[in-house]
């Protein structure tokens, strides 16, 4: 059923341009907030949507420069075979290839080529929303709003409230005709409000009996004859339409008054049933409301029941960790803001691998691979450090972070991230054996390499610059080691026990040995390493 | 063999003879209900005329059969509807070009043999109905079998209507060209028109008698058929005032069709020796080059330097010459000595002024006409054509378009919406087909030389038919 090609957004919210082709049929967008991937939900929801119009503002336009119009089109495959009649969107067939990736309106008798229409939303400066079919060797052909129904498109966001009720345009409306396709839902809905509605005004309010017949009698000496008058409710403003018919649960509360996490779940369950029958889910923040748990299920059960097509964005290593690679695309704004590009991820064994090891490292733009617990840790501090002294801001508040690449597999984890297009460096050992004759390869790559004078650990660069003072306190925070009387000459004995000992293969650890390197952060020379090389940590996180 | 509503619908390839008056139109109407009530799913109904559409739709509706059921167009309409929605527009002829329709069909051929194509049809309907398939092009026919293995296609037509048209481009052979079609539905064989109220019930038996006669090829001794006037003449209504006479007598009728042969001219001749006071219209092809010609004169005069004497040409095309020489000479309007002549003269004068100093306008040639017409009463021998020609005028005065441009949308919108045609016309069969008189007469009838043409002339009789011929037994060649 119905799948979306191809999506091409101009001048909508932070995106001034996309275009993307799709060949999934579940689609899970990763990226930096920002990135525009709750916008890419919004232009498909607002292409495909079955409101008559939806209110858009100026601030809706990029920039909100409203002198260049919103345009978004999807072109979609697969659209329900009721739509594909001359009189609806039969005439504005074209054809794509999923190979060049064009689309054609000259017809062909090729069975590679794939039967798509295109829908365009044009909002101008005057906000009103246009929705046509579009192909280059006709006129435009307007949509209308029953029409755009039958794609059987929604949206779970925050504002689900209105998934709950039956009123036309609602997952629940859409759901109830695709399952019952002869019954003109719309008037079942009504019906039964009629019903109610004269039974209402069957009951008859006796109790004001007494008065009404007070003013009856007024009315008769004024020359007014209002015998037959009697009380009943006015509807207007109780008018029952079906946007007041809706889900219950068994206390008979609204769903809609329900927490955050049961109304996602509820709305997920129709959206789901509605999938089931060949629909486009889209689903912004998947976790929102969720336990990690749920959040696993939740997504791997969406994928398996999926008879239709669904995206989603998260933000939540759970989400990611539970699908495959093939399933993710990155979402990402060009360097001048002004272009946002999806890059779906390439389906490698590797990267698989590197994505469940290292599922943080998909949501930033900079990653810092660590080699090791301790680098974590350190660099933990120093994004402490940096917040409480010169920078003001955080790793995250620079779309940076790191993770941990620790393994024979180190250096592919790296080359794999690399791969996927953010900027990677990675903070390593001078010891470590695999990794350290891979540098040059890493640094081929366009990957930074943070590391110590040759042949150094971690712990032996951190006890050859640190003064003494703060080697005391490391040793003192160590229990049950003694060693009275701290000289130049034990810097290299009590580096060899700490690696032996593994004091900081911990990233609390590591944190705490961090701690204490940027409290003395003044009292280290200028030109020894440590310094030097955290402080290019750190100069790299800023870029 | 009656016909069989079951095997019609419900096979893919079905055909059936459909004679015209046979219930046809009824016909397919109970189809289109059959399909409905079996829930067969909504049919397109094609046919070629945008008068047959209405008459089918007319039907339909009057059935009570809900219009979600089916569709109803022509076939260049349906044939357009695809090619302008998926042929780039620059490689398409002008609407009134020539190669227009050729180009159309040739287009949608290759368009119907296309898959996608093919099941944008088969989201939108289950079976296709083709009325009067004998009126096919070869062409449109190769467009339409593009269809025949994808959805199922119903065949109505009558091989004894198949008579060419004007452009002379072949038609479909109903007896050779549709060989896989399933005949076992039958024919319609009950002259039901001639069974109303007020129609001649034994004209319709002899009509059917005469049919079965020219299906077997065999001459037609026309003395026999009782409910046939047959007059036996000899010369021709110029010379021969008894020819004369007896035309008169049995064109004495108000609703009444005369059938002649050969071209415009003739016809237009025929009318004029019939004499003002026939009150008989002559009947023009929709698409008669004359119209074109002279919206063509028109716009010419407008640039000329002579615009006078080019009026006066054109006039000529229109008006009795006789009429033209009563009010105008070399120099303008001739002078008058009565008060109620120069009264009218002078009504046009400015006109005329205007047309000697080159200097008028379309809105001054439209005054012009239309007092020629209305206030001068000069005879018109081709009505059809002086009305076109003020409505022209006045259309292209009022928007701004060329003369020529205007008479092309003129015609075009004569084609959709169609014309009224009633009361007394003169006509050739192929002007004719399709439409009913209750009486109609037919000039020498010695002279057709195929017997669909002949049995087209005498079909078109509801109560009373008249045939003049210098011969009782007529032979065919074709």
């Amino acid at each position: 059923m119905s799948k979306i090609i191809k999506l091409e957004i101009k001048n909508f919210h932070g995106i001034k341009s996309l275009s993307q082709d799709f060949d999934k049929d579940f689609v899970c967008l990763v990226g930096r907030c920002d990135s525009g991937k709750t916008t890419i939900l919004d232009a498909i929801s607002y292409v495909l949507s079955p409101s008559y119009i939806i209110p858009f503002y100026d601030t809706d336009f990029f920039n909100a420069n409203i002198e260049n119009p919103i345009e978004i089109e999807a072109t979609l495959s697969d659209i329900p075979e009721l739509l594909q009649t001359e009189d609806k969107f039969g005439l504005y067939k074209r054809q794509y290839n999923p190979v060049t990736k064009a689309i054609n309106d000259n017809i062909e008798e090729n069975q590679e080529l794939l039967d798509v229409w295109t829908i365009k939303l044009t909002v101008d400066k005057n906000l009103d929303p246009k929705w046509e079919l579009i192909k280059t060797i006709q006129e435009p052909k307007p949509i209308t709003a029953t029409d755009r129904a039958k794609l059987n498109c929604f949206l779970v966001a925050d504002y689900v409230d209105r998934h709950f009720s039956w009123n036309r345009g609602t997952p629940l409306y859409q759901l109830l005709k695709s399952i019952s396709p002869d019954a003109n839902s719309q008037n079942i809905i009504i019906d039964a409000l009629r019903d109610v509605k004269s039974q209402i005004d069957g009951v008859g309010f006796h109790h004001t009996d007494k008065a009404t017949s007070e003013i009856k009698k007024q009315a008769a000496i004024l020359g007014l004859d209002i015998n037959n008058a009697k009380t009943s409710i006015d509807f207007k403003d109780i008018a029952l339409k079906d946007d007041k018919v809706c889900l219950n649960d068994a206390n008979n509360i609204p769903f809609r008054l329900r927490g955050k996490g049961t109304k996602r779940i509820v709305s997920m369950a129709i959206q789901l049933a509605l999938s089931r029958q060949g629909g486009i889910v889209l689903i912004d923040e998947i976790e929102q409301g969720l336990e990690p748990d749920r959040i696993k299920q939740i997504v791997s059960a969406l994928k398996d029941e999926n008879k239709g097509q669904i995206f989603i964005t998260t933000h939540s290593r759970e989400a990611i960790v539970e699908l495959v690679v093939d399933d993710l695309m990155l979402v990402k704004k060009s360097d001048d803001n002004e272009s946002v590009a999806l890059n779906p991820l390439p389906n490698r064994v590797e990267l698989q691998k590197v994505v469940r090891a290292c599922p943080e490292g998909f949501f930033a733009k900079k990653v810092i691979v660590c080699e090791g617990k301790t680098e974590i840790g350190i660099c933990r501090s120093l994004d402490k450090w940096r917040q409480r002294n010169q920078h003001i801001t955080s790793a995250a508040s620079k779309d940076c972070c790191y993770v941990l690449g620790e393994g024979n597999t180190f250096v592919e984890r790296v080359k794999e991230i690399k791969s996927c297009g953010f900027m990677t460096c990675v903070f390593l050992d001078s010891d470590e054996k695999v990794a350290n004759t891979q540098k040059d390869t890493l640094r081929d790559l366009g990957i930074d390499v943070f590391d110590w004078e040759p042949g150094n650990s971690i712990e032996k660069q951190v006890f050859k610059d640190l003064p003494i003072s703060a080697i005391e306190v490391l040793v003192n925070q160590q229990r049950g080691t003694d060693i009275p009387h701290i000289t130049d000459d034990s810097r290299i004995v009590i580096a060899t026990r700490a690696e032996t000992e593994k004091w900081y293969k911990q990233i609390g650890k590591g944190e705490a040995l961090g701690d204490v390197i940027f409290e003395n952060w003044d009292s280290l020379k200028e030109n020894c390493q440590l310094k030097i090389k955290l402080k290019a940590i750190s100069d790299w996180i800023d870029t | 063999m009656p016909a069989n509503i079951n095997n019609f619908v419900n096979g893919n390839k079905t055909k059936i003879i459909a004679p015209a008056g046979y219930g046809k139109t009824h016909f397919t109407s109970d189809c289109i209900q059959y399909a409905y009530e079996h829930n067969l799913g909504k049919q397109l109904i094609l046919t070629h005329t945008h008068a047959g559409i209405a008459s089918i739709k007319e039907k339909l509706s009057k059935n009570n059969i809900p219009v979600s059921a089916y569709r109803v167009e022509t076939i260049c309409g349906y044939a357009q509807k695809y090619v302008f929605s998926f042929i780039d527009h620059s490689t398409i002829p002008e609407q009134n070009s020539n190669d227009f329709y050729t180009f159309i069909i040739e287009q949608a051929i290759g368009l119907f043999g296309k898959k996608s194509i093919q099941k944008i049809i088969q989201s939108t309907y289950k079976g296709i109905f083709i009325d009067e398939y004998q009126d096919c092009t070869k062409n449109q026919h190769a467009m339409l079998m593009k269809l025949k293995d994808v959805i199922p296609l119903h065949i109505l037509g009558d091989p004894m209507q198949g008579i060419f048209n004007f452009n002379d481009i072949p038609l479909v052979d109903f007896n050779t060209d549709l060989n896989d079609f399933d005949n076992s539905a039958g024919e319609l064989d009950i002259p039901w028109r001639w069974h109303l109220e007020g129609n001649n019930i034994n004209l319709g038996n002899d009509l059917k008698s005469i049919r079965q006669q020219l299906l077997l090829n065999n001459n037609i001794t026309l003395g026999i058929y009782q409910n046939v006037i047959t007059k036996t003449i000899t010369g021709t209504i110029y010379d021969n005032p008894s020819y004369k006479n007896q035309l008169y007598a049995a064109l004495n009728d108000s609703n009444v069709l005369l059938i002649a042969h050969g071209q415009i001219d003739q016809r237009k001749n025929l009318r004029r020796a019939l004499g003002t006071s026939c009150g008989i219209q002559l009947l023009e092809a929709i698409d008669d080059k004359h119209f074109y010609s002279i919206a063509n004169d028109i716009d010419v005069l407008l640039t000329s330097s002579k615009q006078f004497s080019k009026f006066i040409s054109i006039a000529g095309k229109l008006f009795a010459h006789t009429d033209i020489n009563v009010w105008f000479n070399n120099n303008g309007l001739v002078k008058k000595r009565t008060q109620i002549d120069k009264q009218i003269s002078e009504s046009i004068l400015p006109f005329v002024t205007k047309l000697l100093s080159n200097s008028a306008s379309y809105n001054d040639l439209y005054q012009l006409f239309y007092k020629l017409k209305n206030t001068f009463h000069f005879n018109c021998w081709r009505a059809d054509l002086l009305w076109s020609v003020i409505v022209v005028l006045q259309n292209a005065a009022s928007n701004n378009i060329e003369a020529k441009k205007a008479m092309y949308e003129h015609k075009n919108h004569i084609r959709i919406i169609g014309r009224k045609i009633y009361g007394r016309c003169i006509g050739t069969t192929l002007l004719t087909k399709g439409l009913e008189f209750d009486n109609v007469v037919i000039l020498d009838a010695q002279n057709f030389t195929d017997k669909k043409n002949f049995y087209v002339a005498i079909t078109r009789a509801c109560k009373k038919l008249t045939i003049f011929t210098t011969n009782t037994t007529l032979t065919f060649r074709f």
